[in-house]
């Protein structure tokens, strides 16, 4: 009974951080009401300003006219819904968004002139997919070996030196390492592009095509990867570490099992919940993109597409990838969360 | 210790700023073009030649002083006058422009001027000669149609046929026949014996005895101090002296103010426990699910925040996160040892075991976290800055990045501009990893070495 009590606290506590952080979303991206101010003062200049280019407007007396611009104003106000109180408003994004209406963008539009906010962010969504995905998963495995080879040489100096490096590239964002590389590799050694994602015009072959965009991705991805591995192997030495000095490798280790069973079943078992749910986070994570790296190597992915749509004002994409983040994020830990609930009895009792 | 020095060393440069650059008002001396006239443009750091192998010319500014009064001649009210200034040419590869600045107190019409430059070999070239338009003129010898036509002239003449395309720079080339055209090679002063100088001559023709001229000529160089110039010809020196110190006050604070309010907030959380605990983490949870950076662009995107604004709304959004969940966790095993029972069975008060029992034992995690957020917030406001939300004014080091970034000094390999401003963030940054590194060790005690 009290584990079936504490998975509804858990999804019920976790759901409502969602709806929280999607609310918080919408009211900043629509800038507290300021956004509506602009769109209110954008719609009266179209107005005024069509019916001063109208002739048959030219005669009317300034009061006639001015009436007749107000109720045109208040017309295409009310069609869009601006007349009702913000917070109002607030409600009714909240729920489209939660239901997962997205809408329609307001200045973004997809390189096929869809408006849907699900069209255009689709359509950023394999590139932004394919570099840091695939990224997040090479340092991830590269981190884990690492780390593994480090927790065994642990206190040596490929260890100590490996410590410092994941410190600092823990600190330094890739964007950061981005400039450094374009500068050496794109400039100097001219080995790479600088940055897009195809040359200019694109090659016509599928073959050609496919490897233009590899040759593009190599400088972002390499930049990924080195920004995150070395971090990547020091917490996973760090948790290997921590559970080699718990007691039951010790009585393994005094029972003379051989090292290899104790590496792998007492020593890798126990340190895998902590390692499976980074890799989850982080696979999550990758799928937003970086908005300044694709800044820096000019990828058009889901990273840009956020910063294009803060720049442009554009509320309804903003929180489209914004929901769709919080969704994939809240479903990763509630499934963690679950599965570690059913497999360690000691979580349960610690809430 | 090193990492402590390192710091140390950046903040006293800092301190030399005052003396390095005299003016009164930095900020606004940095963001005024008129100041920055006289220096070059997008000139690399003098240090530079070391791996070149050749002398890069420096900047030569010829004050009005350096121009000597060799003639005066007055006839009835008008006044003839002839100034010379030399200057020695020593570098091996060609200066970066070349502007006169003339400026004249006349009563009625403006003076008649020649401007005449005067080779070590002897050759003159009239660059200017003409009644001014304006008591301010200036020459731009580099760019000027006429002027750089009177040079191809020059050069039509001594060499025998005119260069491909005309530019200011054979004023300062050797003339060995024709084939110096395609690759120009400088004519250096002290290259004839006995060392002959180059020259400029102005002559003027006043119109009225009282009236008087100002003249100043400055030859660019190609490098320029510590750390060379940007795009907008400013001392990158001195924007990476006055960054540093914003830079490194707003990662302070920032990191300070977060770190000490979650680890606080984590460590009440647990102590108090029931329902404050229960608010904490649902807060704590919305927090770390909303996208931090957007809501920050988009905030500075709508207001355009000042640096110290910025920070204000990056702590706001900081005040939760994943430290009060550390602390939180630590505060809660701390809470079952005996040393607090036994506090708690003396009758101490909540509030006092809060604060003298449990909240030493977190400060040591909380100061080693503060040590590692600072240069992540350094890099934030840089991030910010990339994207064009930095501090309108403020020579901050991610404004400098930004403004090499946006003047596209990465791909034409303008590597000062970018790796200087860089170098120091990163520097920073290795000297904060540096003090973290053995409180990591500290903090950590199970991970020490076997």
């Amino acid at each position: 009974m009290a584990s079936s009590r504490y998975f509804i606290k858990t999804v019920v506590s976790r759901l409502l951080t969602l709806v929280l952080a999607v609310y918080i979303t919408v009211i900043v991206a629509n800038a507290g009401g300021y956004i509506d101010v602009i769109y209110k003062n954008q719609i009266r200049f179209a107005v005024q300003s069509e019916i001063a280019r109208n002739p048959s407007f030219a005669n009317l007396p300034p009061e006639v006219r001015d009436k007749f611009i107000e109720e045109r104003v208040q017309a295409i106000i009310h069609s869009r819904g601006l007349d009702k109180p913000f917070i109002v408003r607030t409600l009714i994004y909240l729920r489209d968004a939660l239901t997962l209406n997205l809408g329609r963008a307001l200045v973004l539009r997809s390189a096929s002139g869809s408006s849907c906010v699900r069209d255009i962010i689709l359509e950023r969504l394999p590139q932004t997919v394919l570099l840091f995905t695939t990224g997040t998963i090479i340092y991830a495995v590269l981190g884990i070996y690492l780390g593994l080879y480090m927790a065994r040489s642990a206190g040596k100096l490929f260890d100590k030196a490996m410590t410092f490096f994941a410190m600092v590239t823990s600190v330094v964002p890739a964007w950061f390492f981005g400039i450094f590389f374009i500068l050496l590799f794109s400039f100097y050694l001219r080995l790479f592009p600088s940055g897009g994602l195809l040359s200019v015009p694109p090659p016509t072959t599928p073959l050609g095509y496919f490897a233009d965009i590899l040759y593009h991705m190599a400088l972002p991805l390499f930049t990924w990867v080195f920004t995150f591995f070395g971090y990547w192997a020091y917490i996973t030495r760090n948790i290997v570490i921590q559970v080699s000095e718990d007691d039951h490798v010790m009585v393994a280790r005094a029972k003379g099992l051989p090292e290899k069973l104790v590496l792998f079943k007492y020593i890798l078992r126990p340190s895998l919940p902590p390692i499976v749910t980074n890799v989850a986070l982080a696979l999550v994570g990758s799928w937003t993109g970086a908005i300044i790296t694709e800044t820096v190597f000019e990828w058009p992915g889901v990273g840009r597409l956020y910063y294009e749509a803060i720049e442009s004002l554009d509320a309804p994409v903003v929180i489209g990838v914004t929901t769709i983040y919080a969704y994939l994020l809240t479903a990763t830990i509630l499934i963690l969360d679950l599965i570690y609930g059913i497999l360690d009895p000691r979580i349960r009792a610690g809430r | 210790m090193l990492g402590v020095s390192i710091l140390l060393f950046l903040v006293i440069l800092s301190l030399f700023v005052p003396l390095y650059f005299p003016q009164k008002d930095v900020v606004k001396a940095w963001n005024d073009p008129l100041h920055w006239i006289k220096y070059p443009r997008l000139a690399a750091p003098e240090w530079y030649e070391i791996f070149v192998g050749k002398k890069l010319p420096r900047n030569i500014i010829l004050e009005d002083d350096r121009f000597n009064q060799i003639s005066l001649r007055m006839v009835s009210n008008f006044k003839y006058v002839k100034r010379m200034a030399t200057f020695n040419y020593t570098y091996d590869d060609f200066p970066s422009d070349f502007v006169i600045f003339i400026n004249s107190h006349y009563s009625k019409s403006p003076p008649y001027v020649a401007v005449e430059f005067i080779r070590p070999d002897g050759d003159k070239v009239k660059l200017f000669s003409g009644s001014l338009n304006s008591p301010n003129e200036t020459l731009y010898v580099s760019t000027d149609m006429d002027i750089l036509s009177k040079i191809s002239d020059y050069v039509a003449k001594a060499c025998g046929r005119p260069p491909r395309e005309p530019n200011f720079i054979y004023l300062f080339a050797r003339k060995e026949g024709s084939a110096t055209l395609e690759r120009p090679r400088v004519l250096k002063s002290d290259s004839s014996s006995p060392p002959r100088p180059y020259k400029i001559l102005i002559s003027t023709l006043f119109y009225n005895k009282n009236d008087t001229l100002k003249v100043e000529a400055v030859i660019y160089g190609k490098v320029y101090g510590l750390a060379g110039t940007d795009d907008k010809r400013r001392d990158i020196l001195l924007g990476v002296l006055w960054g540093t110190p914003v830079s490194l006050a707003f990662g302070l604070i920032g990191a300070v103010i977060t770190v000490m309010f979650q680890a606080m907030i984590g460590s009440l959380s647990a102590w108090y426990g029931g329902k404050v605990d229960e608010v904490v983490q649902r807060v704590t949870d919305t927090f770390m699910v909303l996208p931090f950076l957007p809501i920050l662009i988009t905030i500075s995107f709508i207001y355009r925040l000042s640096i110290w604004t910025l920070l204000e709304v990056v702590v706001l959004l900081s005040l939760f996160g994943s430290i009060t969940k550390t602390a939180r966790s630590m505060a809660l095993q701390i809470k079952a040892e005996q040393y607090i029972e036994a506090a708690i069975s003396y009758g101490a008060s909540k509030r006092r075991v809060l604060i003298f029992y449990i909240l030493p034992r977190v400060l040591p995690y909380a100061f080693a976290n503060m040590v590692i957020t600072v240069p992540a917030y350094i890099f934030l406001e840089a991030a910010l800055s990339l994207l064009g939300l930095g501090d309108p004014v403020l020579p901050t080091l991610g404004k400098l990045l930004d403004n090499a970034y946006e003047g596209g000094a990465l791909y034409h390999g303008y590597w000062w501009w970018i790796l200087i401003p860089a170098g120091v963030i990163l520097l920073i940054t290795i000297a904060f990893v540096l003090i973290y590194y053995p409180l990591d060790k500290i903090l950590n005690p199970r991970l020490r070495e076997r």
